[in-house]
């Protein structure tokens, strides 16, 4: 398509691309804009200098946290809860969204659905709240009612043996309606005639999800974990910043923590900034190296 | 037609986003605009009401966590200030962490036109930072016409590492304003930091509190609550507790180690962290939680959380300051006479006579500044210096005299209607609609409240009679003000410093993840990982720099918590 063709298109079509400018704009406020802040990554931060006038300091900050004690630890438990979360957490919603699919009775199905959306919306300091109050085991419903069939009352929190299990329990609990919309959105595309064809041919409703569903929404699950590669090196900083006590230090503390920690509490902007540009580059690598390979297997990618 | 409409409240609906989108990305730009000005008023300081003031509001940032103002618009006690400065007060009080307020506020330049918070910690360094930055304004040439202010930032008033540290480290200029140091020995505050347990408990377990000496007199005293399978509410009573994020289980440091740094015997100074005391320390901490003696939960708890376990009368013995424990239990004792909580001990102290009286650190709590972008720098002067005044401090402490308080016989006294108000109201909110506790107290110049103001008019009786029943009990040699210097001010001024500060700053986090480590050796680990890291970040060089520093300087080894 030529460019003038292209242009009369977005002309005639101009109201709908007008929608699109508030995303613009917030993506290039929110998103492009502060890239200029990355320099600070290299300066030595100064509130009289600023982002722009403080003095040059080359890679000091990012040796600074390459020397430091816990760097390799706090890497690679960012990247075990980013994996756990993604691997448990990337097929739930796929799950979910098929299964609310197969419901035929439309007001259970959206009953069932509102609740799954529901904890999306709810902070994550009242979530933490929560589960302080139901999972303590001083007089926690949870404990309690294990307490009746004779089990012990268990540290459910700040506690290593439970660590995991919390954080991508509750990550999942908190995201699996939301992420799922996306899928029934995809499920509702699909032809059909497809699903009819199937059936003629005898396809029972596991085999329909089989050869029908699974394929229809094959491309927006592959672009979507491509997405989520993105964030291996972020395991969620206000989930772990409220759930991760000294108990767990060792195996809970993460990039995005530390990040908050040395820039906003320390007072070591530089520092932090170096922190989170290592952390946004490796993520921009693993994105290319996922996007290509998911483009070598199944010919669905980004770019 | 309809299509035309959908596509004209279309366009309105994108065009309300966009600008919606736009103005709140827009800077509300505090600054002042047109009324910001730092030129001289012509008036400096007159707070006499004879000659005019120019009338301004200045906002002032109170960056004391938790801390209120009133809820109504001006205050008796703000209407006076005003009168007398010319200055209407807006506020801004913070909610959480003021180390992360004060870095916040110097980075993206949203500055109050006066910043007053901790004199302390992480606080003061972003304070000092902004200082060496030349944020604030340089007050050496305006001093002599606010002797209430100049007064206060007299070395004399300031304890020697922090008037080295913080106010005379800027070659001659004068950066920060200094306050609630004791103006006097009988202004000092000792909060009475200790172990407190249930008086009922200790009878029921029968414990003499005053019985419990040692460390291991604490472990077994501890043990026997435990083992009694005490119940409150249906809930297991536990032994030790504390307050929001373990404040101040940890208190019994004391009896492992002297202070902060100890003296290796041959004249040179190491930090604590790096001794045999402070792995036996831990593991004892350790000890504790693996055998459910110390609240599992007592390092991630909030205050509420903590004030609801304290209030349902759960918690066998505290480890805090008097006036929490004493404030926190007040509900519970009201309900269950004879249930307060008393003194354990006094402890053996590492490293102390038995006789020695308690080595105390007293100083201001509160240092105020005046950022250069204040809108008017000799109005916030003229303010802070009339607060600082003795008219000033009682007028925010007390209240209006004649409407709140009268003076008979040169004494300050409460009207007793304000005073049965005040009394009633448990919520505060009675004294802060009339401008008292609303942080006018934070900026009024050194404690002068038993010298000046004749001890606090608005003080609980049955409070006071407790803490000093407490204070019998926990001092009975007295207390001793600490003046030497301690290393860790010195320390600061290595040129390792900037690379170390991250590791020491580590140590309190690295002790709570000893103290829940899975074993001995998995606790040592982990006190000795940090050790290495200080050791790499350059804490051998620091530490030769500061004794080389301390050498014939009488240097702080017994310090107890205050």
């Amino acid at each position: 398509m030529n460019q003038s063709a292209l242009w009369k298109r977005v002309l005639k079509h101009k109201l709908f691309y007008l929608f699109m400018l508030p995303g613009i704009v917030w993506f290039f406020l929110f998103s492009y804009v502060p890239l200029y802040g990355i320099q600070v990554a290299f300066r030595d931060f100064m509130f009289s200098g600023g982002f722009t006038g403080s003095p040059w300091a080359g890679l000091k900050y990012f040796r600074q946290f390459f020397d430091y004690y816990q760097s390799f630890e706090i890497i690679r438990n960012t990247i075990v809860i980013s994996l756990m979360k993604l691997l448990i957490g990337f097929s739930l919603p796929i799950i979910l969204a098929i299964l609310l699919n197969e419901i035929r009775n439309v007001k259970f199905k959206k009953t069932v659905q509102t609740l799954s959306y529901l904890p999306y919306f709810v902070s994550w300091i009242v979530v933490v709240t929560l589960m302080q109050r139901l999972l303590t085991p001083y007089g926690g419903p949870v404990n309690e009612l294990l307490g009746a069939f004779g089990v012990e009352p268990i540290q459910f929190l700040n506690n290593t043996s439970w660590f995991y299990q919390i954080i991508v329990g509750s990550d999942i609990w908190k995201n699996i309606g939301w992420n799922s919309i996306i899928y029934m959105a995809a499920i509702a595309g699909i032809d059909q005639q497809l699903y009819e064809a199937a059936k003629i041919d005898g396809a029972s409703r596991f085999r329909q999800i089989w050869h029908v569903t699974l394929p229809g929404i094959r491309n927006i699950a592959v672009i979507l974990f491509i997405l989520a590669t993105g964030s291996l090196m972020s395991a969620g900083y206000e989930q772990l910043l409220l759930l991760n006590g000294p108990a767990t230090a060792a195996i809970g503390s993460v990039l995005d923590v530390h990040v908050i920690n040395s820039g906003i509490n320390e007072g070591r902007l530089s520092y932090a900034a170096a922190v989170g540009l290592f952390q946004s580059v490796i993520a921009f690598i693993l994105i290319l190296t996922v996007n290509r390979i998911a483009r070598k297997i199944s010919d669905v990618s980004l770019f | 037609m309809r299509n035309k409409k959908f596509k004209k409240a279309s366009l309105l609906l994108v065009v309300i986003l966009l600008l919606g989108t736009l103005f709140a990305c827009s800077n509300g730009n505090n600054g002042g605009g047109s009324e910001a000005s730092n030129a001289p008023s012509a008036d400096n300081g007159g707070n006499d009401g004879e000659k005019p003031v120019d009338e301004v509001t200045l906002k002032v940032l109170h960056n004391w966590n938790g801390s209120s103002g009133s809820e109504v618009d001006m205050t008796a006690v703000e209407q006076v200030i005003k009168e007398k400065t010319g200055v209407t007060i807006e506020w801004e009080y913070t909610k959480g962490s003021e180390v992360e307020k004060v870095n916040a506020i110097f980075a993206t330049q949203d500055l109050p036109d006066i910043y007053t918070g901790p004199a302390w910690g992480g606080e003061l360094d972003g304070i000092i930072k902004a200082a060496k930055e030349d944020q604030l304004v340089d007050l050496s040439d305006k001093l002599d016409k606010y002797p209430n202010l100049a007064k206060a930032i007299e070395k004399e008033n300031v304890p020697p590492a922090l008037y080295e540290k913080a106010f005379d480290a800027y070659g001659g200029k004068q950066f920060l304003l200094y306050q609630n140091h004791p103006a006097t020995p009988e202004d000092a505050m000792d909060w009475l930091y200790g172990f407190y347990v249930r008086k009922d408990i200790a009878e029921k377990v029968g414990v003499d509190p005053q019985s419990v000496k040692t460390k291991d007199d604490l472990y077994n005293f501890l043990k026997k609550i435990k083992d009694a399978g005490l119940e409150e509410n249906g809930q297991p009573v536990i032994p030790l507790g504390g307050f929001h994020n373990g404040w101040a289980v940890g208190i019994g440091n004391t009896m492992f180690y002297g202070a902060g740094y100890v003296d290796k015997g041959d004249g040179t100074y190491e930090n604590s962290f790096f001794t045999k005391e402070y792995e036996d320390y831990t593991l004892y901490y350790r000890k504790l939680i693996s055998e459910g003696l110390l609240d599992p939960e007592a390092f991630t708890q909030t205050d509420p959380i903590a004030n609801e376990k304290i209030k349902q009368g759960r918690i066998a013995v505290l480890a805090a300051h008097f006036p929490a424990i004493y404030d926190s239990a007040k509900e519970y004792v009201k309900a269950h006479p004879g249930s307060e909580y008393v003194p354990v001990g006094p402890l053996d102290r590492a490293g102390a006579e038995p006789d020695r009286p308690v080595d105390l650190a007293i100083q201001g709590n509160n240092v105020t500044v005046i950022p250069k972008k204040s809108k008017n720098v000799d109005a916030a002067l003229r303010l802070l210096d009339y607060l600082a005044s003795d008219e000033g401090f009682m007028l925010v402490r007390y209240g209006v005299q004649g409407v709140h308080w009268d003076m008979e016989n040169d004494k300050p006294v409460a009207k007793q209607e304000w005073f049965d108000k005040f009394a009633a109201d448990t919520t505060g909110k009675a004294k802060k609609n009339e401008g008292i506790s609303i942080g006018l107290e934070s900026m009024s110049g050194q404690d002068r409240i038993n010298s000046v103001a004749g001890g606090d008019i608005w003080a609980d009786q049955e409070r006071l009679a407790a803490m000093e029943n407490a204070r019998t009990i926990l001092r009975p040699n007295g207390t001793s003000v600490i003046s030497a210097y301690n290393p860790g001010d010195v320390m600061m001024k290595s040129e390792q410093w900037e690379m170390l500060k991250p590791s020491m700053d580590k140590i309190g986090d690295v002790w709570k993840e000893a103290i829940y480590a899975k074993s001995d050796e998995a606790a040592l680990k982990i006190i000795n990982d940090l050790r290495g890291q200080m050791e790499k970040t350059g804490y051998k060089e620091a530490i030769a720099y500061t004794n080389e520093n301390l050498k014939g300087k009488e240097v702080v080894t017994l310090q107890m918590p205050n």
